[in-house]
């Protein structure tokens, strides 16, 4: 084990399919080494709120609020997104708090 | 101690705390290696209602490196599944446990051992197989042998495994040790700090008696862990010798869940501990970095390598013990960096500098336990290992018995220098140095087969100190 263990193949198939759903709101996927990465379509943040909750929990972090990164834990897998819109409503958010 | 409470952050951890690794040539089945992984630390054996368990959200790994990169080549990992019969009774049993499927025992927990191949598919060696309880008492767990033998599962192959509770095997006077270095049989020579009251010589005590520990053991042939399977005769086939340690990991995220009520955790898992050599994070490596080195995979040992070159406790000895050591005060200010060490903690030993031994794995600087399988099991073992001659111990490898506590006390004070400088003569006390413990100081004796721990200690009959 390294850093951050590698993820088993049956997580690594649930995170593709998350990744998957992703796709199919209109966001852009890629797979390296486990780790999925998506990209929100340009134009702003996926539309609508999910008809469903996932039967697992879910964790988001905002890694790098200006470059509108975020890790999503789920199962044994991170799943990076990038979402420059959503990170400046949370920075905002964040920010009345102050 | 071996690597107890080792680190400031896993010292709050339990469940996730390696505390030792053993790895050997089976003595009762010399064509296979038995690994042992240890965690959950100093468990006092009354210690209910909440008796010890491995973490469900944790994952535990052995790790093999056969080809001598300092990363994995084979891995076992093994997760754990906690099931209660009743959550409406505080017990964790109603009455006597007398086999793993007893109606009376309320938290029993199972275990998958999956072995994982780099680059390879995972393999799934047994799903759901059953620890045993926790030696309770003479009431909860009659018979207590008979459990723990029905918890050792064959996976087939010539392999079988054990997770659960076993008695503590390492020996080590640990209130002295952490007394500022006064191991008991040599406290008059100790400096004292001119303290009117300081302890006297004396004989040592062991701090792990009565105590005890999870273990995760695996017996499997030779052929699975060497590169290319290879099994011989030959010590010196670079194919004969494999490093060994342990990790355990957990999710990166946890959250303490208001609405529902419970924890949860997600995402992968992240390194939290490791152990390969007994006693290298816990004093080695300076406190500063104890917790970023149980996070590394050993690949990136060199960066700790300066730590081994100097050993703090090699300045110290001459500091506390004045006019003891003073060969080993001139190597310190001498500067040079102590070859030995580096050889016996990082890179393995090479051929040639004890008559038909070497456990050298190449130039990668890797904190792993070395174990050459070529070197069949001792039929009269000495606790002292390689320092009393004995090949088959450790640092080659190391088995439950013996004395990591004195040999890698007795290689710090210089005794294994001589082995790359013929010059240097090592001072007296560098043979004799010792905490003044052995094997007889257990409460419960090893056993002579798998899993070679011996019987934990209950808490009828062991109570609250």
């Amino acid at each position: 084990m390294a850093d951050v263990q590698q993820p088993s193949g049956v997580s690594r198939r649930k995170a593709i399919m998350t990744g998957a759903g992703l796709v199919a709101a209109g966001a852009v996927v890629g797979v390296t080494g486990g780790l999925v990465t998506t990209r929100v379509a340009e134009g702003g943040s996926l539309p609508g709120a999910p008809k469903e909750n996932l039967k697992v929990p879910v964790m988001v972090h905002l890694r790098d609020a200006t470059a509108g990164k975020f890790d999503v834990f789920v199962n044994d897998t991170l799943v990076e997104v990038v979402d420059p819109g959503f990170a400046a409503k949370l920075v905002q958010a964040a920010a009345s708090t102050a | 101690m071996s690597s107890h409470r080792e680190a400031p952050e896993i010292s709050k951890d339990p469940c996730a705390d390696s505390t030792d690794v053993y790895c050997f040539v089976s003595p009762d089945k010399p064509d296979t290696v038995t690994l042992i992984a240890n965690y959950v630390p100093l468990q006092n054996p009354a210690g209910g209602p909440n008796f010890y368990e491995f973490g469900d959200d944790v994952l535990y790994s052995i790790h093999i490196d056969n080809d001598g990169d300092g990363r994995a080549e084979i891995r076992y990992d093994f997760r754990f599944d906690t099931e209660v019969r009743n959550p409406n009774t505080f017990l964790y049993n109603t009455g006597p446990i007398q086999s793993l499927d007893s109606q009376n025992w309320n938290r029993r927990q199972f275990y998958t051992v999956t072995r994982v191949v780099r680059g390879g598919r995972d393999q799934t060696l047994g799903r759901k197989l059953p620890c045993p309880p926790c030696n309770i008492g003479p009431l909860s767990t009659p018979n207590y042998a008979a459990l723990a033998s029905a918890a050792v599962r064959d996976l087939g192959g010539n392999r079988r495994v054990f997770c659960g509770q076993r008695a503590e095997g390492f020996y080590v006077d640990l209130g002295a040790v952490f007394d500022l270095l006064d191991p008991r049989p040599f406290a008059d020579a100790h400096i004292k700090f001119g303290l009117p009251n300081a302890p006297r010589s004396g004989p040592g005590v062991n701090a792990t008696k009565d105590l005890n520990v999870h273990t995760i053991a695996l017996q499997v042939p030779i052929s699975d862990l060497t590169k290319d399977g290879w099994t011989g005769n030959n010590v010196n086939d670079p194919r004969a010798t494999i490093g060994v340690w342990t990790t355990a990991g957990r999710k990166r995220v946890r959250m303490l869940d208001s609405q529902l009520n419970n924890t949860w955790s997600t995402g992968p898992y992240r390194q939290v501990s490791r152990l390969a050599m007994p006693l290298f994070n816990e004093v080695i490596v300076p406190m500063g970095q104890k917790d970023f080195w149980n996070t590394q995979s050993p690949d990136g040992d060199s960066r700790f390598a300066k730590f081994v070159a100097k050993p703090e406790v090699a300045q110290l000895l001459p500091v506390l013990f004045p006019g003891v050591f003073p060969n080993l005060d001139a190597l310190n200010k001498s500067g040079k960096d102590r070859a030995d060490l580096l050889a016996i903690l990082l890179t393995g030993i090479p051929e040639g500098l004890i008559p038909g031994f070497q456990n050298f794995t190449g130039k990668v600087q890797a904190d792993m336990m070395r174990l050459n399988t070529a070197i069949k099991p001792s039929a009269k073992p000495n606790i002292n290992g390689l320092l009393g001659g004995d090949l088959a111990g450790f640092p080659n490898g190391r088995r439950v018995f013996d004395d990591v506590v004195a040999i890698e006390l007795r290689a710090i004070a210089g005794a294994t220098y001589a082995l790359v400088d013929k010059n240097f003569k090592p001072d007296a006390a560098a043979a004799q140095v010792d905490d003044g413990v052995t094997p007889d100081d257990l409460d419960m004796p090893y056993l002579n087969r798998f899993p070679y721990l011996g019987t934990p200690s209950d808490g009828f009959s062991t109570p609250s100190k």
